[in-house]
């Protein structure tokens, strides 16, 4: 599951005081539910054309899922209030 | 890396390395930069927000404009969801939504007509201290 694809996680760090919690969280899953949500919604739009801003949606969506995965390692939030500290980066 | 260079040069000076051997070394070092500047382009530029409140606040935020390219198409969808009675109540209030171009926005960063500084603010409060906001592309 794990080399599913090539390896690119959010990698969620949380400090709160003495507490500290780093969570990855694998991209493809964001990726297969989306896929898994295009194919429902495509089956959809046969019956109402309620579901063509929800396809859209999801398309850009995975889009910019792609744009994520082609930048490698960045750092995207680091938020540090008194001494708790969130920081969102992707690897 | 001219140090570099140079001790390599040194080398075949000295007989430490033939020529030959120099050049190769030469021609690799030239790869390995080549290489590290078509990296830096993958990256391409970011839109950085630095917020700095006090001695206790700071908020260090990175966006690729890439990726906000890729968001505007996101946010004129987010747009047309919006419901037509509160567009109504936003349009009254004189912000017409549907004039609001995101991805002529990006391409004038993209273009580097508004490139460098987007935000600077500084701020002296005596109670809560010094706050600095910057919003820059880089």
């Amino acid at each position: 599951m794990w080399n599913k694809h090539k390896s690119h996680f959010i990698i969620l760090k949380i400090h709160h005081g003495t507490w500290s919690f780093s969570f990855p969280i694998p991209l493809f899953i964001f990726d297969d539910l989306l896929r898994s949500l295009l194919d429902l919604v495509v089956v959809g739009e046969c019956f109402t054309t309620r579901l063509k801003l929800p396809r859209i949606a999801i398309n850009t969506l995975l889009q910019f899922l792609a744009e994520l995965r082609q930048l490698g390692r960045w750092q995207m939030a680091d938020i540090t209030i008194c001494k708790d500290q969130v920081s969102v980066s992707f690897y | 890396m001219d140090n570099e260079k140079i001790k390599i040069l040194e080398m075949i000076q000295n007989g430490t390395i033939t020529a030959a051997e120099g050049l190769e070394l030469l021609k690799a070092m030239e790869d390995h930069d080549n290489k590290s500047v078509d990296a830096s382009n993958i990256n391409g530029r970011f839109i950085r927000i630095r917020v700095s409140s006090g001695e206790h606040t700071k908020v260090n935020v990175n966006v690729p404009l890439t990726l906000l390219k890729v968001a505007t198409k996101l946010a004129d969808v987010g747009l047309k969801l919006i419901p037509a009675e509160a567009r109504q109540e936003i349009e009254q209030k004189g912000i017409n939504l549907g004039e609001i171009n995101f991805e002529e926005i990006v391409q004038l960063i993209d273009a580097g007509l508004v490139d460098g500084k987007l935000v600077d603010v500084d701020t002296d409060d005596p109670k809560e201290g010094r706050t600095k906001v910057e919003i820059y592309v880089e």
